[in-house]
C-alpha cells in the first residue's frame, strides 16, 4: 500500500462514516450506524500501525502531495499530509483512544433518540483531528484545527434542545476563534518570513541566527491559538462548560486528544520555539499558572465531570511547561499517558452517571464501590495514574516534566523562576489531593439518600455492560502500564525529531531528586485526601467553618470569577458599543442626517421656490423684469471692462 | 419669384394653405364640422410640409428674408411632427369638449407655420413677424376650452406676459439694428465691428431675454406652470416642445451667423441662465401633486438642458463659434425632449377615460390617478415608464443619449461645473420621475377608481401619439446616429 | 464554432427572453418558459467556462466588436469579450438566475410575468456589464440595470418596498452620474493623446495612466464613489439593509451574489488600471474604509432583530474584505478578493435563499419570530449550518480561502490593516452563531412552527449546486484562481506596489 493511499484514508473513513450516517443514519436500524460509525476509526487506527512502522523503518519521509490548495502570486499552499515520529505517535493515540471511545459510546448512547447523529459527529470529529495530525503545512492543520472546534461546537450542543448545551457550544466555538484569530496571524507572520507554512520546509529554511527577534511575533500569537484550544489561561473558559456534552465526548475531544492539539502544534513547530527562550518562558509562566489555579479550582467542584475538566486544564499546563523546558518530548509523553488515564478517567465517570440515571454531583453519591465494583476499580487506577501513582503511567510522564522543569528552572540558584518548578510540585500534591478527593467521595464511605422528589429512585443502578467495560479495562491496562513505554517513545521521538535527550550525571541527580519527590508528593497529597474525605469529613466541615477558608473556598468554587471578569470587561461593552453604534452612527448621523438630509434640502428649497409662484402676474413680469435688468447689468459690467 | 424661392417657401405656404382651407371648409360646409374633412385636410397640410422642407433643395429667398438649410430643416421636421403628434390626440378629446375643431385645426397649423417662419427666418424682421404669428396662435390655443375658467387663465396669462417678453425682443432687434444699420443676418454680421459695443450688447442682452421667454427659461418662467397646466392638454403637449425647438434654433442662427465675435458675451449669460432653470425648473417639478404640473416644470428643467450646448459652444478665432458639438448637442435635445415631452403630456389623455357620449371624458391630473395603471393598462404603463425613464436621463434613451452629448460638449469646452449641475439636478428629476412609475406599479387603485376606470374606454387615438412617441424615444436612444449626425450638419451649416 | 458571437448570445438570450414572455399567457408557462430561458444561458455560460482558455494569458476571449454610433464625432463601439475576472462573474450571474428562478416559483403569485421579465432583463444586463469592452456600453448596461431591479423591489418587496426601491434607485444614480461625467473625460483625454477619442476600454487603460495627477485624482475620486456605493462601503451602505430587507427573496439573493460585487468589479477593471496613481494615492483611504467596513458591519450585525438585515449587514463586512484585498495591490489580495466575490455570492446568495424558505411559509423575518426550527425542519438546519460555516469562513469551505488570501495580502502591504480585519473572523463567528442558536437551538418557540414542512423539491433543486460549489470551492479554489490569475495580475500591472511588500526582514 502507497504512503500516500494510506495517508489519505486515515482520515477519510471516518469521513465516510460521518457521511453515511448524517445521510442515512436515520433511516438504518442503530446497529447499522454503529457498526459503521466505529468502523471507520478501527481502520484508521490499523493503517496508523502501519504507517506508524513506516515511520520506524523507511528511511525517506512518509509524505504526500495531493494538489495544489491555494496558489496566488508567489504563494503556494499544498493539500498535502506528512507522517513523522510525532505525528505516528499521535495517530495512534488518536485512532486508538478514538476506536475505544466509539465502542463505549454504543452502549452509553443507545437509547439517545440522535444516535446515528452522534455517531456522525464523533466520525466527523476523528476525520478532523487526523487532518490536524498528518498536516503537512499549517494552514492544512488550520483546517483540522477548525474543524476539531466545529465538532467540539457540535457534540456540545448536542442536545440542541436545552439551550444552556448549545451556548456552551456557542462559547467554546467563540473562545477558541479568538485563539485561531491568533493562529492565523501567526501563520501568515511566518509566510512573511520562511514563504512557506511546511513544516519540513520551515525545517530546511531555518533563518539566519540574526532574526530570533522575528520569531517572537508568530510564535506568541500561535501560543495563544494553543492557549484557545488546549484551555490555558486566559482562554481557558471554555473547557468547563464544555462538559455539557455527553460524557464519552468529553473523554474522546475534551481530555484525550483535541485539548491536546495545542501541545502537538508547539511540537510541530519545536524548531522554532527552541530558537525564543523569552517566549518559551512566558509559556511557563502561563501553563504554571494555569495549572496551579485549575488544580485549586479542581479541589472545589462538586461536579465530578466538571473535577475532572479543571484536572485536565491543570494536567495540560504540566504539558506546556514541557514544551517551554525545550524537552519537547516529555510534553508530548505526558500528552500520551495523559489520554490514557483521562479518558479512562471520564470514560469511568461516565459509568457512573450512567449507573446514577445522570446524576453528576458527588455530593449525591458515594459508597458506589460494593454495587459498582468494576467501575470502582478502573477508576481507581486511574486516579493513581493521575495523581502519580509510582511506576503509573502518570507517575513516569509527570516527573519527567518536573525534572525537565526544574533542570531549565530550578537549578539556577536564587533565580525567580525556581517558584516556578515549586508551583509545580504544589500543583502536583493538589492533584492527588483532589483525586483522593473524588474516589472517596463518590465511592468511599455510604451512600446519601436522595432527597424528597428527586426524579429516580436511588435503588437500582444500570450496571455497564461489557461494551463499555472493555474499553474501560484496556484503558486501565493502558494508564497502569504506559510509562514504560517512556524511554523507547523518547527514543523514537527524539531520533525522528531531533530533539536532544538531557543525559550525563546532572541529569541523574535531577531525576532522582524529582523521582523521590514525586512520591512523597503522592502519599502526602493523596493520603491527605483520603483521610479528608474518606474518614474525617468532619474536618473538612470545620475547616469550612472559617471565614478565610471559606472565601477561599467560594473563590475556587467560582473558577476565580473569569467568567463575570469577561462578561463585564469584553462580553457587555461590545454588545453595547454594537447597539449604540447601530443606532448613533449607522441610523441617525449617515441614513438620517447625511442621506435624508440630502433630500431633506432638496424639497425644503423647492417648497421655498414654489412659495414665489404663485400665480400672479405681476410677479412674473417683475421677475422677467429683474431678470431681463440682470442681463444687461451683467453687459455693461463687461463692456466697461472691455473699455 | 422664382422657382427656388417658392421651393424654399413652399412648407410655410402648405401649412397656412391648409390652414385657410380648413377655414374655408368650415364656411362652406358647415355639416362637416365635427372632424372629418377639416382633420383630413389638417394631416394633408402637416404631411405635405413634412415632404416639401425635406425634398426641396435649399437656398435663400425673398432677398435673404428666408432661408432653408439643414437647421431649418431640422426645427421644421421636430416641429412638424409634434403638430402631427398633436393632432392625432386632439380630435376626440377636444370635440367631446365642445371645442370648434375647424378653428382649433386652424389654430394649430398657423401656429406650426408660425414656428416654420421662425426656423427659416433670416432676417430680425421675419424672425419678429413669425414670432408674432405663432405667439397669437398659441394665446388663443390655450383659452379655446372656453367653458374651462384655468384655460381661460392661461390663455390670459401667456398672453399678457408674452406681449411683455415681446417688448424686449422687439427692443433688442431695433438696437442691434442701429449698431449694425443692417435687419440681415449676413449684414450684421459683416458690419457689427469684432468688439462688442454698448449698443449691440444691450440689443443681445434684450434678445436673450425675449428668447428665454419663449423657451421658457429661468427667469422668465414663471408663466409656464399655470400655462401649461391649464391649457388643453394637446395644445400643452404641442407648444412645450415646438415653440422651444423653433426658438431654440432661431436663437442659435441668430447668434452664430447674426452675431458673430460676440461669444464671450452670450456664452456665460446663456450658461448662467441653463444653470439657474435647471435648478429652478428640477425643483419646481419636485413634490407636485398634479403631473401635469410637475411636466411642465420639468420642462423648464430641460429648457436648462438645452441651453448648455450653446452655453459652451466657445468662440474661434474666425469669431465664428468654436466647436459644433455643443449646439448639435442642443438640437439633439430638442429633438430628443421633443418625442419625450410631447408623450408624457398625451399620455395623460390616454391614462384617462376617453370621451363618450355620456361624459366629455377624464384626464389623469394626480399621482394619484395613476395608482395601479400597471394593473389596469400594462401597456400604456410600459410606455410610460419608456418616457420617463427618458426623461430621468436613463439609457437605453433619447433622453440619455441628448444629456450625454451635452455632457460631452461642456467637459470638452472645460465646462465640467455645468455638467457637473445637470447631473446633481438630474439626481433631483429622477425622485419625481420615479414617483410615476412608483404610481403606476407599485401602489394600488381604490377599489372604486378602478372600476369606474374600467367603465370608460381609453382614448385609443391619444394611445397611438403616445406609442409613437414612446417608439421614437427608444429609437433616438438606442440608434442616435443619424439625427446626431444631421444636427451636426445643421450647425455646421452656419459656420 | 470561433466566429460564433457567444458573448452575444449570452446577453440577449435573457433579454429577448423577457420580451417573449410578455406573449405568454398561463403562469405556469411563464414560469416554465423563464426557467428555460435562464437555463439556456446558464448552459451557455458553463460551455464558455468549458472552453475558456486559462493559458491564453489577460487576452479577452470571444471578442466581438463592431460600430454602434459613429456620428457627431463619437466614436462608440459594440465591442464584447471576456477574461477570467469577467468570467467568474458572470457563471455566477448564469448560476443564480435559474435558482433564484426555482426559488420564487410558488413564492411569486402576482404578475408573474412581469416578474419574470425583470428579472431575464435584469440577468441581460448584468452579462453586459461584464462583458463589455466599450466604456459606453458599460455604463448602458451599468444603468440598464436599475430599473429591472427598481421593479423587483419596488413590486414584489415587504411593506416598506417604494422606499426601499427609491433609495436604491437615486443613491445609485448618484455614483453612477458622477462616473458618466468621469467616462467622458476619460474619453476626451483619450482623444487629445491619441488623436481619435475612443471609449475601448483596452486602449483606455493604454493612455489613461499617463494622466497628470490633478485630473487622475478628480477622475479616479468619480469612478470609486460610483463603485463604493455600489460595493457598499462604509459609509455608503445605508441603501443595502433597507433594499435587501424589503426586496423579494430573488431580488435579495442577485442583489447580494451579483449586483455588489460589480462594485468591486468596477475598482479592478477600470479605477486601478485607469487611474495607477491616483489609485496608489488613495489606497490608504479605501484600506481604512473597507476595514471600517469589515469591522462596522460585523458589529451592526450584532444588533439587528431582522434576518434578513442582519445579512445585508455582513455583507458589507464581507465585501470589505474584498476592497482590501483588492488595495492591498498584492497578487494574493486581489486574486483573494475576486474568490471572495464568488463566495459571497454563493453562501449569501444561499443565506438568502434560505431566508426566503422560512419566510414563504411563515411571512416573518424577525431572529426571534423563529427558535428551535432544527427539530421541524433537520434537513434545512443542515443546510443553514453548512452556508453559516462557509460565511465565517471555515477552512475546507469556501470563505476562508478567499479570506485567507485577502488577509495575506493586505498583511503584506498593510500589516496594521490586516490584523484589524483578522477581527472580522472572530466577530462573524459571533454573529452568525448567535442566528444559529436563536433559529434553531433550543425548544420550538412558536406553536406555528411545530409543524413547518422541512425543505421541498425545489427549495433542494434550488441550494443543492450551491451546496455543492460551497464544498468544492473550498478543498479545489484553484477551479477560480487559476483562470482569474492573470486578468488579475494585469489590472494590478500598472500599480507602482507599496514598498511594504518585500519580506519585513529586509526592512528592518
Amino acid at each position: 500500500m502507497t504512503h500516500a493511499a494510506a495517508l489519505a484514508l486515515i482520515p477519510l473513513l471516518p469521513l465516510a462514516g460521518f457521511v453515511f450516517n448524517l445521510a442515512w443514519g436515520r433511516r438504518v436500524p442503530r446497529i447499522v450506524s454503529a457498526i459503521l460509525g466505529c468502523a471507520g476509526p478501527a481502520l484508521s487506527f490499523l493503517l496508523s500501525l502501519y504507517v506508524f512502522q513506516e515511520c520506524r523503518t523507511s528511511q525517506d519521509l512518509v509524505t504526500a502531495n495531493y494538489w495544489t490548495w491555494m496558489a496566488a502570486g508567489t504563494l503556494t499552499i499544498d493539500m498535502a499530509f506528512t507522517a513523522d515520529a510525532l505525528s505516528s505517535v499521535m495517530l495512534l493515540v488518536v485512532t486508538g483512544v478514538g476506536t475505544l471511545i466509539h465502542l463505549y459510546s454504543v452502549e452509553y448512547m443507545k437509547k439517545d433518540e440522535g444516535f446515528a447523529r452522534y455517531f456522525a459527529y464523533l466520525n466527523l470529529f476523528m476525520f478532523s483531528m487526523l487532518v490536524l495530525v498528518l498536516a503537512d503545512n499549517l494552514l492544512v492543520m488550520f483546517v483540522g484545527w477548525e474543524g476539531v472546534g466545529l465538532c467540539s461546537y457540535l457534540l456540545i450542543g448536542f442536545w440542541f434542545q436545552d439551550l444552556k448545551n448549545a451556548d456552551a457550544g456557542r462559547k467554546a466555538f467563540i473562545v477558541n476563534r479568538i485563539g485561531d484569530f491568533g493562529f492565523l496571524l501567526g501563520i501568515l507572520f511566518l509566510l512573511a518570513i520562511f514563504g512557506t507554512v511546511s513544516f519540513p520546509q520551515m525545517a530546511g529554511r531555518a533563518p539566519g541566527p540574526g532574526m530570533e527577534p522575528l520569531l517572537v511575533a508568530p510564535a506568541l500569537l500561535l501560543f495563544l491559538g494553543a492557549c484557545g484550544k488546549s484551555a490555558q489561561i486566559p482562554l481557558h473558559v471554555w473547557l468547563p462548560d464544555a462538559m455539557a456534552g455527553p460524557t464519552p465526548v468529553s473523554a474522546l475531544i475534551h481530555a484525550a486528544t483535541m485539548v491536546t492539539a495545542g501541545v502537538y502544534m508547539i511540537a510541530r513547530l519545536s524548531a522554532i520555539y527552541a530558537r525564543v527562550p523569552f517566549v518559551t518562558d512566558l509559556i511557563a509562566v502561563v501553563a504554571a499558572g494555569t495549572a496551579l489555579m485549575a488544580a485549586i479550582t479542581a479541589c472545589a467542584q462538586t461536579d465530578i465531570k466538571k473535577i475532572l475538566a479543571w484536572s485536565t486544564i491543570s494536567q495540560l499546563g504540566f504539558m506546556f511547561v514541557g514544551m517551554a523546558t525545550a524537552q519537547f518530548q516529555t510534553g508530548v509523553f505526558h500528552v500520551v499517558t495523559h489520554a490514557f488515564f483521562k479518558a479512562l478517567l471520564f470514560l469511568g465517570a461516565g459509568a457512573v452517571i450512567h449507573a446514577l440515571h445522570g446524576e453528576q454531583d458527588i455530593r449525591k453519591m458515594g459508597g458506589l464501590w460494593r454495587e459498582l465494583r468494576w467501575v470502582f476499580i478502573v477508576f481507581l487506577v486511574g486516579a493513581f495514574a493521575l495523581s502519580g501513582f509510582p511506576y503509573s503511567s502518570g507517575f513516569f510522564s509527570k516527573d519527567a516534566i518536573l525534572t525537565a522543569a526544574y533542570e531549565r528552572f530550578g537549578v539556577v540558584d536564587g533565580n525567580i523562576r525556581l517558584l516556578l518548578w515549586l508551583s509545580l510540585l504544589v500543583t502536583a500534591l493538589l492533584t492527588a489531593f483532589y483525586s483522593a478527593r473524588m474516589i472517596a467521595v463518590v465511592f468511599l464511605g455510604k451512600r446519601s439518600e436522595p432527597e424528597e422528589g428527586h426524579g429516580h429512585d436511588a435503588g437500582e443502578l444500570h450496571r455497564p455492560g461489557w461494551l463499555m467495560m472493555a474499553p474501560l479495562v484496556v484503558l486501565a491496562f493502558l494508564a497502569a502500564s504506559g510509562g514504560f513505554l517512556h524511554p523507547a517513545l523518547d527514543g523514537f521521538l527524539a531520533k525522528g525529531m531531533e530533539w536532544p535527550l538531557p543525559e550525563g550525571p546532572e541529569h541523574a541527580k535531577a531525576h532522582a531528586l524529582n523521582a523521590g519527590l514525586s512520591v512523597a508528593i503522592f502519599l502526602v497529597g493523596f493520603g491527605g485526601g483520603l483521610l479528608l474525605y474518606g474518614f474525617r469529613r468532619t474536618l473538612v466541615d470545620d475547616l469550612l467553618k472559617n471565614d478565610l477558608s471559606r472565601g477561599f473556598n467560594k473563590i475556587a468554587a467560582n473558577k476565580f470569577y473569569f467568567d463575570e471578569l469577561y462578561r463585564a470587561v469584553v462580553v457587555t461593552p461590545v454588545k453595547t458599543a454594537a447597539a449604540a453604534l447601530w443606532f448613533v452612527v449607522d441610523r441617525l448621523l449617515i441614513d438620517r442626517l447625511l442621506v435624508g438630509g440630502a433630500g431633506w434640502i432638496a424639497y425644503r428649497a423647492s417648497s421655498r421656490l414654489k412659495r414665489l409662484h404663485t400665480g400672479v402676474i405681476s410677479l412674473a413680469g417683475g421677475a422677467m423684469a429683474a431678470g431681463a435688468a440682470a442681463i444687461l447689468g451683467y453687459l455693461v459690467f463687461r463692456f466697461l471692462i472691455h473699455g | 419669384m422664382n422657382a427656388v424661392e417658392w421651393g424654399v417657401a413652399s412648407p410655410i405656404l402648405a401649412l397656412l394653405g391648409a390652414a385657410f382651407a380648413v377655414v374655408a371648409v368650415d364656411l362652406f360646409f358647415p355639416r362637416s364640422r365635427e372632424r372629418g374633412l377639416t382633420e383630413l385636410i389638417t394631416y394633408a397640410g402637416l404631411v405635405s410640409a413634412m415632404l416639401a422642407s425635406w425634398m426641396l433643395e435649399g437656398g435663400v429667398a425673398f432677398n435673404g428674408a428666408l432661408i432653408s438649410d439643414p437647421l431649418s430643416r431640422f426645427v421644421t421636421m421636430a416641429v412638424l411632427v409634434a403638430a402631427m403628434l398633436a393632432t392625432i390626440a386632439s380630435a376626440d378629446a377636444l370635440a367631446a369638449r365642445r371645442v370648434p375643431l375647424p378653428e382649433y385645426f386652424a389654430l394649430l397649423l398657423s401656429a406650426a407655420a408660425g414656428m416654420v417662419l421662425l426656423a427659416m427666418s433670416h432676417d430680425l424682421i421675419t424672425m419678429f413677424l413669425s414670432v408674432e404669428i405663432l405667439s397669437l396662435a398659441l394665446y388663443i390655443l390655450c383659452g379655446i376650452t372656453r367653458q374651462d375658467p384655468r384655460s381661460n387663465e392661461s390663455a390670459m396669462k401667456y398672453f399678457v406676459l408674452g406681449s411683455f417678453a415681446t417688448g424686449f425682443l422687439l427692443y433688442g432687434m431695433t438696437l442691434i439694428y442701429g449698431a449694425s444699420g443692417s435687419v440681415f443676418l449676413e449684414g450684421m454680421a459683416l458690419k457689427l465691428p469684432g468688439l462688442p459695443s454698448a449698443m449691440v450688447l444691450a440689443g443681445l442682452g434684450l434678445l436673450l431675454a425675449g428668447f428665454a421667454f419663449k423657451i421658457g427659461a429661468a427667469p422668465f418662467h414663471m408663466w409656464v406652470p399655470d400655462v401649461y397646466e391649464g391649457a388643453p392638454t394637446p395644445v400643452t403637449a404641442f407648444m412645450s416642445v415646438a415653440v422651444k425647438t423653433a426658438a431654440l434654433g432661431a436663437l442659435l442662427r441668430l447668434l452664430v451667423s447674426g452675431l458673430p465675435g460676440q461669444e464671450e458675451g452670450w456664452g456665460p449669460l446663456i450658461g448662467g441662465i441653463a444653470a439657474l432653470t435647471m435648478i429652478v425648473g428640477n425643483l419646481g417639478a419636485l413634490g407636485q401633486k398634479s403631473v401635469k404640473r410637475m411636466l411642465a416644470w420639468s420642462s423648464v428643467a430641460h429648457a436648462g438642458y438645452a441651453l448648455i450646448g450653446l452655453a459652451v459652444a466657445g468662440e474661434g478665432a474666425d469669431g465664428r463659434i468654436a466647436s459644433a458639438a455643443g449646439p448639435a448637442a442642443s438640437l439633439f435635445y430638442a429633438a430628443a425632449y421633443t418625442v419625450m415631452t410631447i408623450g408624457a403630456f398625451l399620455f395623460l389623455m390616454f391614462a384617462g377615460r376617453a370621451p363618450s357620449a355620456a361624459s366629455p371624458g377624464r384626464e389623469a391630473e394626480t399621482y394619484d390617478d395613476l395608482n395601479g395603471l400597471g394593473r389596469r393598462r400594462p401597456w400604456a404603463a410600459a410606455m410610460m415608464t419608456a418616457l420617463m425613464v427618458s426623461l430621468a436621463g436613463i439609457p437605453p434613451t433619447a433622453g440619455f443619449f441628448g444629456k450625454f452629448t451635452l455632457f460631452r460638449a461642456a467637459v470638452d469646452a472645460d465646462q465640467a461645473i455645468l455638467a457637473i449641475l445637470a447631473v446633481v439636478t438630474t439626481m433631483v428629476s429622477a425622485a419625481y420621475y420615479l414617483r410615476v412609475i412608483v404610481a403606476m406599479y407599485m401602489k394600488d387603485a381604490p377599489a372604486s377608481q378602478a372600476d369606474s376606470e374600467s367603465a370608460g374606454s381609453p382614448d385609443l387615438s391619444a394611445g397611438l401619439a403616445v406609442a409613437v412617441s414612446a417608439a421614437l424615444t427608444l429609437y433616438l436612444g438606442l440608434m442616435p446616429g443619424a439625427v446626431l449626425e444631421w444636427a451636426r450638419q445643421a450647425v455646421a451649416s452656419l459656420l | 464554432m470561433d466566429n460564433v458571437p457567444w458573448l452575444s448570445i449570452l446577453i440577449w438570450l435573457p433579454a429577448v427572453g423577457a420580451a417573449a414572455l410578455l406573449f405568454v399567457r398561463a403562469e405556469n408557462a411563464v414560469r416554465a418558459a423563464s426557467a428555460g430561458v435562464s437555463l439556456a444561458a446558464a448552459a451557455v455560460a458553463g460551455m464558455l467556462a468549458v472552453t475558456f482558455e486559462p493559458a491564453a494569458g489577460a487576452a479577452m476571449q470571444f471578442p466581438e466588436s463592431f460600430s454602434w454610433i459613429d456620428a457627431g464625432g463619437l466614436d462608440i463601439r459594440y465591442s464584447l469579450g471576456m477574461d477570467g475576472i469577467a468570467l467568474s462573474m458572470v457563471a455566477l450571474t448564469a448560476l443564480l438566475t435559474p435558482l433564484v428562478i426555482l426559488a420564487s416559483w410558488k413564492s411569486i403569485t402576482d404578475r408573474v410575468r412581469g416578474f419574470h421579465a425583470s428579472l431575464l432583463l435584469l440577468e441581460a444586463a448584468m452579462f453586459g456589464v461584464f462583458l463589455a469592452r466599450d466604456l459606453f456600453l458599460f455604463y448602458v448596461f451599468w444603468e440598464a440595470m436599475l430599473l429591472p431591479m427598481l421593479l423587483l423591489i419596488g413590486v414584489w418587496g415587504g411593506p416598506r418596498r417604494v422606499y426601499a426601491s427609491l433609495k436604491f434607485f437615486i443613491y445609485t444614480l448618484a455614483g453612477s452620474l458622477l462616473m458618466l461625467v468621469a467616462i467622458l473625460a476619460c474619453y476626451l483625454h483619450a482623444g487629445k493623446s491619441l488623436g481619435a477619442p475612443t471609449f475601448d476600454i483596452g486602449r483606455l487603460a493604454a493612455v489613461l495612466p499617463s494622466m497628470e495627477g490633478g485630473p487622475q485624482n478628480l477622475l479616479f475620486a468619480a469612478f470609486a464613489i460610483a463603485f463604493a456605493i455600489k460595493v457598499p462601503l462604509f459609509p455608503f451602505h445605508t441603501w443595502l439593509p433597507d433594499a435587501h430587507v424589503e426586496a423579494p427573496t430573488a431580488g435579495s439573493v442577485v442583489l447580494a451574489a451579483v449586483l455588489l460585487k460589480m462594485g468591486a468589479y468596477g475598482f479592478l477593471r477600470f479605477a486601478i488600471p485607469f487611474f495607477p496613481a491616483a489609485a496608489a494615492a488613495f489606497a490608504p483611504l479605501m484600506i481604512a474604509l473597507s476595514v471600517i467596513s469589515i469591522v462596522f458591519g460585523a458589529l451592526m450585525c450584532m444588533a439587528q432583530s431582522d434576518i434578513k438585515k442582519l445579512i445585508a449587514y455582513s455583507s458589507v463586512s464581507h465585501l470589505g474584505f474584498v476592497v482590501l484585498g483588492i488595495f492591498s495591490f498584492t497578487e494574493a489580495g486581489a486574486q483573494g478578493a475576486v474568490l471572495q466575490m464568488v463566495n459571497h455570492g454563493l453562501s449569501t446568495g444561499a443565506l438568502f435563499l434560505l431566508v426566503g424558505v422560512v419566510y414563504d411559509r411563515t411571512h416573518r423575518r424577525g431572529v426571534d419570530d423563529f427558535g428551535g426550527l432544527a427539530k421541524p425542519m433537520p434537513a434545512y438546519a443542515a443546510v443553514f449550518f453548512l452556508v453559516t460555516l462557509s460565511s465565517i469562513g471555515l477552512p475546507g469551505l469556501n470563505g476562508f480561502v478567499g479570506e485567507f488570501l485577502v488577509l495575506k495580502g493586505a498583511f503584506d502591504a498593510h500589516r496594521a490593516a490586516a490584523v484589524v480585519a483578522a477581527l472580522g473572523v472572530i466577530l462573524g463567528a459571533v454573529y452568525m452563531l448567535r442566528l444559529y442558536r436563536d433559529m434553531f437551538w433550543g425548544p420550538v418557540t412558536a406553536p406555528r412552527n411545530e409543524k413547518l414542512p422541512d425543505l421541498a423539491g425545489l427549495e433542494r433543486a434550488a441550494l443543492a449546486p450551491l451546496v455543492v460549489l460551497i464544498i468544492l470551492l473550498g478543498i479545489k479554489p484553484d477551479l477560480v484562481l487559476r483562470r482569474t490569475a492573470p486578468a488579475v495580475e494585469a489590472s494590478l500591472r500598472s500599480v507602482t506596489r507599496p514598498a511594504a511588500v518585500e519580506a519585513p526582514h529586509e526592512r528592518r
